[in-house]
């Protein structure tokens, strides 16, 4: 039975927002994630709600993020990575061109274990070499991985400054007491 | 050249605005999915979620803390 108009979209078309709710799953594999990077020869840090978790601050999310070096050589490894993971585009499910991949920012992508959003460094000290020498050396299941430590994470948050990321930087400061702040890049060295 | 990369730093690189543009759209993609996500979700579906979820940050938590790192007060005494 058709809901009446103007109630909630929820109560509208069950069966239709199920389906397309079973298409923004599965939830993140992160292990799946680590292991297809590892296999792939990808050199990663782990960022984002998990980086998060990992720092002390258990709350939910929704994807894997991903921080990865520049150069052609990390390039022909994220395509590598792609192909392990059945990656698709997260905002039409369609296949990544080759073009896509070369000189991206971001890439938000749809995998076998879930959304993996793939991000390049940006200036120090986001940058991906400063981020992965900070980054904890961890192993979960047999896979090692590296995860963005405190220091990163907390910049990377100051960054986006979305309402969830200064809750995230409260939760942590909560827990750590003061937290790091980020040290400037030296202009003279660009 | 990565765009942006010739301008002077910022007094704080990581002041929000700084993000490279490419930052900023994936963060914008990221929220309207999420929120997209969140409201067609059934309640068994968002239990299932939230299980897999918390088994996750679970298996990572234990293993920053079992290996050294994580909040001072999480650490064996």
């Amino acid at each position: 039975m058709a809901a009446p108009a103007g109630a909630p979209l929820r109560a509208q078309q069950p069966e239709a927002l199920g389906a397309a709710a079973h298409e923004l799953l599965p939830a993140p594999d992160l292990v799946g994630v680590i292991g297809a990077a590892n296999a792939a020869a990808l050199p990663f840090v782990v960022i984002g709600g998990f980086s998060v978790i990992a720092n002390g601050f258990v709350r939910a999310t929704e994807d894997c993020d991903l921080l990865v070096p520049d150069g052609a050589e990390a390039e022909a490894a994220i395509l590598r990575f792609l192909e392990r993971s059945a990656a698709v585009r997260a905002h039409d499910g369609k296949a990544l061109a080759l073009a896509e991949i070369e000189g991206f920012e971001s890439l938000r992508v749809r995998t076998r274990y879930g959304i993996v959003d793939i991000m390049r460094g940006g200036l120090p000290p986001l940058d991906f070499g400063t981020v992965s020498e900070r980054a904890m050396e961890l192993e979960v299941d047999g896979e090692p991985v590296r995860v963005a430590s405190l220091a990163s994470v907390v910049a990377f948050k100051r960054l986006a400054g979305r309402p969830r990321d200064r809750l995230d930087l409260m939760e942590l400061e909560a827990l750590h007491g003061e937290l790091p702040r980020a040290e400037l890049a030296d202009a003279s060295e660009r | 050249m990565r765009p942006g990369s010739h301008r002077t730093v910022a007094a704080d690189p990581c002041a929000p605005g700084q993000a490279p543009a490419g930052w900023a759209q994936h963060s914008a993609a990221e929220e309207a999915e999420r929120r997209a996500r969140a409201l067609a979700l059934t309640p068994a579906q968002r239990l299932r979620l939230g299980e897999a979820l918390s088994a996750q940050a679970l298996k990572l938590l234990a293993a920053a803390i079992g290996q050294g790192h994580g909040p001072a007060g999480a650490l064996p005494r």
